[in-house]
């Protein structure tokens, strides 16, 4: 059975706007999926029923076997971590440590397992030598990696991430790989939603494209960036090296090193 | 708001509420004050935001009116207070004196929660604008109606990315209190930040230009809007001619 599941979703905001229509999806421990399309197609709905934050109009949210609608929000958030889009809307500690470990502390875990938890949690995020530093004394993009680790130390099945790439420069795009591998690597789940096609084509193995409130195709990524009626309906691009490639007729090429070897 | 009086000039509703106002407070007794709530209720249900005046009505005026109601009459001592029980007083002079209070708050609230709810703060700056107030005052007054839902739409979006990393939000009041604290932080702080960006953008539009600013938005003052706000100028003066006469 899979870990995380949505049946036949559809969601109503209250105002009455449908974002989601007949929505499925399942997601097995240790993979790496990345959910991409145009804005307003119901992406980040789609995450947030995933957290709990928001309940399903129809059908049923599973974490774990048990459907979110049983569940608050803090008890679904517990096995499915999301970061959100903007950092700024999380982070209140004066420091960057006391805000990784607030969660932890919150749930009074001994003092010990917060250290050694928060220490291994700003490793990964590069954030060990800035554990006194003032949140807001680091740049935009960093402090983004704030709230990953505040969401990875509480050690969630699952985590979510909602544009990781946004405003990150080269060598914070590479931590973040990193992070998504390392993630997986201890056998679970991450989930981002991203409008960045590089970063999908060298660090997702799985896609789901969406639009118009629907799941258009959920398939591995090679095989969504070589079909055309998806990308057009979805109105998404490809890679650049893909688009490249393609001006020279080879196809089935989505990364510089495939490229290489098909020249 | 799209309904005829919604589309009626802001200045029209404007004085036919400031006269609402002017005559619930200097009229004596109570009961022209208390019906001005069943007053502006039907005016509601005809501008299509009935339901929407009710529910605000009955979760914030009410409240207090009861509130002021109780500490009037039982607890704040007159010369003609009973002792009930304890602390617990019963005084007829308390009792005209919360009526009298309490009747002026729910008509002068009616006529502000109607005209508010049936006027959009477009409306009103465009209003406001052609009729020549300072830049600064149009932006203070459209900035203020407005700052409530933005508040709210981001304590809701901080409350969320709090739950989000499992954090306990949901509960009693206790639950509710201490995640409201550590909320502050972050809400006051996109807040400044918010207000910097609106200076910067509102700079980089020539909003202090004296140039004579034009629009793209058009609402037009129609016969009907001349023919309210000379009536309520004319039942102005017949209110003043009867109460100072």
């Amino acid at each position: 059975m899979a870990y995380l599941e949505l049946c036949d979703v559809d969601f109503s905001y209250s105002n009455g706007f449908e974002a989601l229509h007949h929505v499925s999806m399942r997601f097995e421990m240790g993979e790496a999926v990345a959910i991409i399309g145009q804005n307003g197609a119901g992406k980040t709905t789609v995450v947030k029923l995933m957290n709990g934050l928001l309940k399903p109009s129809r059908g049923q949210v599973l974490v774990d076997g048990v459907t979110t609608k049983q569940q608050r929000t803090s008890q679904v958030a517990a096995k499915v971590g999301y970061v959100f889009q903007n950092p700024d809307d999380q982070i209140f500690q004066d420091t960057i440590g006391k805000e990784i470990a607030y969660g932890l502390v919150k749930k009074k875990v001994e003092k010990s397992a917060v250290k050694a938890k928060v220490a291994a949690a700003a490793r990964l995020c590069g954030l060990e030598d800035e554990m006194e530093t003032h949140p807001y004394d680091l740049p935009f993009s960093r402090r983004k990696f704030v709230t990953i680790a505040s969401a990875l130390v509480m050690d969630p099945k699952v985590l979510i991430l909602d544009e990781p790439t946004a405003g990150q420069d080269a060598p914070s795009t590479r931590l973040l790989a990193d992070i998504i591998q390392g993630v997986m690597a201890s056998g679970k789940t991450v989930i981002t939603i991203t409008h960045d096609m590089e970063f999908v084509t060298k660090e997702f193995s799985r896609g789901i494209v969406m639009a118009k409130k629907h799941v258009l195709m959920d398939a591995p990524i090679a095989e969504i960036f070589e079909n055309d009626e998806v990308l057009e309906e979805a109105h998404l691009k490809r890679p650049y090296i893909a688009q490249l490639a393609r001006s020279y007729g080879i196809r089935g090429v989505l990364t510089d090193e495939e490229l290489l070897r098909a020249m | 708001m799209n309904s005829a009086i919604g589309r009626l000039y802001p200045s029209s509703k404007f004085c036919f509420v400031l006269l609402a106002i002017i005559v619930s407070i200097f009229t004596p007794g109570h009961w022209l004050q208390y019906a001005m709530f069943p007053f502006f209720l039907f005016l509601s249900f005809c501008s299509g935001t009935g339901m929407k005046f009710f529910k605000a009505f009955i979760s914030s005026i009410a409240m207090i009116v009861v509130v002021i109601f109780l500490v009037q009459v039982f607890i704040v001592r007159y010369p003609d207070s009973q002792p009930i029980w304890g602390f617990i007083y019963l005084s007829q002079n308390g009792l005209e004196k919360s009526l009298g209070i309490t009747s002026k708050i729910v008509a002068s609230a009616s006529a502000i929660m109607w005209y508010f709810q049936v006027t959009t703060p477009k409306d009103m700056v465009y209003a406001m604008e052609r009729a020549n107030w300072p830049k600064k005052a149009t932006f203070v007054v459209m900035s203020t109606i407005q700052m409530v839902p933005q508040v709210m739409n981001q304590a809701k979006t901080i409350m969320d990315a709090q739950k989000s990393r499992g954090i306990e939000t949901e509960g009693g009041v206790w639950i509710r209190l201490k995640t409201f604290v550590p909320m502050l932080g972050p809400l006051i702080f996109s807040l400044i930040q918010q207000t910097e960006e609106h200076a910067l953008a509102l700079q980089s539009r020539a909003f202090l230009s004296s140039a004579k600013k034009t629009s793209l938005y058009r609402l037009d003052k129609h016969a009907i809007d001349w023919g309210i706000q000379v009536l309520c100028l004319i039942l102005f003066i017949a209110f003043l001619v009867w109460r100072i006469f």
